[in-house]
């Protein structure tokens, strides 16, 4: 049992101060996904939508709509977006208490 | 103790009756299809009544369809694979297979649940829960003092829903039955239904621990149907996903085992280096269990072979120590010597493969047999123990482990990972077949595609290795005292997820 308790000194303390303190993700993990509306044109075709597996993106009439609650972060829309309108934040604390604060309009300009 | 993989040596009455079936059978998509009658069926069953010297069942299922009922058996011996398919029209009923292999017998209990009706019925129980009907005992067991302890669906914790009776007196465990299905969702169906460049991220749901596992089990199985190769770089990338995959649930393995043992600064070692491959396999593919990486084709990314070989050499080191402490723990390893026995002949009856067959002296492994991908370049070797017992599994998982490691650093010595190449398209030509097979850390999952028309699946068998190793886990109970269940449900290490698909 000694051995055990010197390895664990030797290891030190590895927890976090989360949720006092955020802890950063590795670059490039998949958490929120977000729009730039700068780069989401009207006429676009929609690109973004047609690889969605789970339809969380709809794209009609000039308005682009983002529902994270069925985001399954496959990153699909993310290559797919000609103008690289579409990235994922490192934000990764993304319960909310009202399903609708899940969805995301945005009038395309 | 550990031993050298044991030959599989065949039996020559049985070779010469095997090699007529796959001589007479259709080399379709990495297997050889033989379509037969029922004397058929059973002539093949015949010769899988002796699993260690000869082929062996690594699944039976049905097909159902008005006027169009199929059943379907894979047997393999090593590389060689047969499919034997019987035509039902539109009947029903088949000559049971169960009572002449104890493996065909839990999946005919599944094949009961569709419209096919094996005869005789292998069991008045089913095996899963019919959709919102109260559950009834699944043991009859009788005695003084004898009772039934219904040990979930729902437990303490973070668990997986699966049902265990447990008959005992008090202490020991006399009988233990499983039941799951509590989670069904179709999946089969589903592999179906989508397009054909979204199967991979199907296949990572089926169970989320083995995320690589079954998206590479079903993309590779349509990259045989569509005789299609992808590089030397993505199977690469491919093998070092699922050699990570497999490091992190072996170390999960391990960490509940000591967690059993109530080992608090042992659990937290395991816990920091599963933590480590996790973030790592974040770093490689965005996604903590790997997952959007494998996709049909190829890969969508490379990996920084230095940065691998960096963040696996501390790894290791620090592996290394955590070993060295487990193995000098006696009261750790008191619980784990001779529990949860199960034989060589009950584990290869049953079907039961991974780590839970290696324990048991049988050299089973697909990357072995039935090598894919990377495998066929790296002659990976089984790690066998001879013990059969909880601790035998534990030991196999720590050779693994290290054997993971070692192979992770000879792929990025083959191989260029940073360049895997473009994704190679897939085309299926309706009807077309394929099967492929993946080493997952809890055993062989196997997985038979057919084609429909318009580059879509008509249908899709996925067996995961839970589905038959689940099966020998009574036979590991049985006689030993309800203190060392945790023990051997953890040195068992399955998915639920992947059973109920």
């Amino acid at each position: 049992m000694l051995r055990w308790i010197l390895q664990g000194i030797r290891t030190g303390i590895v927890t976090t101060r989360y949720p006092r303190r955020l802890e950063p993700q590795p670059n490039g993990v998949a958490n929120r996904l977000a729009v730039d509306p700068a780069l989401c044109l009207p006429g676009d075709e929609g690109e973004c939508a047609a690889v969605c597996p789970t339809g969380a993106i709809q794209v009609s009439d000039s308005r682009f709509g983002l529902d994270l609650g069925l985001c399954i972060q496959c990153r699909r829309c993310v290559s797919a977006c000609p103008r690289g309108a579409l990235s994922f934040t490192p934000e990764y604390e993304l319960a909310v208490t009202r399903r609708s604060d899940l969805v995301t309009e945005i009038e395309q300009r | 103790m550990s031993e050298g993989p044991l030959p599989i040596s065949p039996a020559p009455a049985a070779d010469a009756r095997w090699a007529r079936l796959l001589a007479a059978g259709r080399p379709r998509g990495g297997l050889r299809h033989l379509a037969g009658d029922a004397d058929g069926l059973l002539e093949l069953a015949s010769l899988l009544t002796d699993p260690l010297s000869g082929p062996r069942l690594l699944d039976l299922w049905g097909h159902s369809a008005p006027g169009a009922n199929t059943l379907l058996a894979l047997a393999a011996w090593g590389p060689d694979l047969l499919l034997y398919s019987l035509d039902l029209g539109g009947g029903a009923r088949y000559p049971s297979l169960g009572h002449l292999l104890p493996a065909a017998h839990w999946l005919e209990r599944e094949i009961a649940l569709s419209s096919l009706s094996p005869e005789p019925m292998p069991a008045p129980v089913p095996l899963e829960v019919a959709g919102g009907t109260p559950v009834e005992p699944l043991l009859d067991a009788r005695g003084i003092g004898v009772f039934t302890i219904p040990f979930g669906p729902i437990r303490s914790g973070v668990v997986e829903s699966i049902l265990y009776d447990v008959a005992t007196a008090g202490e020991d465990m006399l009988r233990v039955a499983v039941r799951g299905g509590f989670k069904h969702r179709g999946l089969e169906r589903r592999l179906t239904e989508v397009p054909i460049d979204q199967i991979s991220l199907v296949g990572e749901r089926v169970a989320g621990v083995f995320s690589v596992s079954g998206a590479l089990a079903i993309c590779q199985a349509v990259e045989a149907a569509a005789s299609v190769e992808v590089s030397a770089e993505a199977a690469g990338v491919r093998g070092v996903l699922a050699e990570l995959e497999r490091l992190y649930n072996h170390c999960d393995s391990i960490l509940k085992l000591t967690e059993d043992a109530s080992l608090a600064v042992a659990m937290a070692q395991m816990g920091i280096l599963k933590e480590r491959v996790l973030r790592l396999l974040a770093e490689i593919s965005g996604h903590r269990y790997g997952r959007g990486v494998v996709t049909l084709g190829g890969v969508t990314a490379g990996v920084s072979p230095k940065h691998l070989r960096d963040v696996l050499r501390r790894w290791r080191a620090d592996a290394r120590q955590v070993r060295h402490l487990l193995l000098a723990t006696n009261s750790f390893l008191d619980r784990l010597q001779r529990t949860g026995r199960i034989s060589r002949e009950d584990v290869a009856a049953l079907g039961g493969s991974g780590p839970l067959a290696r324990a048991s002296q049988l050299p089973w492994d697909a990357r072995h047999e039935r090598p894919q991908g990377i495998y066929r370049k790296l002659l990976v070797k089984p790690a066998v123990m001879s013990d059969c017992d909880a601790m035998a599994r534990f030991e196999v998982r720590l050779e693994e482990m290290r054997e993971s490691v070692d192979l992770i650093e000879r792929i990025t010595e083959e191989v260029d990972l940073a360049a895997p190449g473009p994704v190679v398209p897939v085309r299926l030509e309706a009807g077309a077949v394929g099967f492929s097979s993946a080493e997952a850390a809890e055993g062989e999952w196997t997985v038979v595609v057919e084609a429909a028309a318009g580059n879509r699946l008509a249908s899709c068998r996925i067996r995961p290795a839970s589905l038959l190793n689940f099966a020998c886990f009574p036979r590991a109970c049985e006689g030993w005292v309800l203190t060392d269940f945790a023990f051997i449900e953890h040195s068992f290490g399955l998915s639920v997820a992947g059973r109920d698909r």
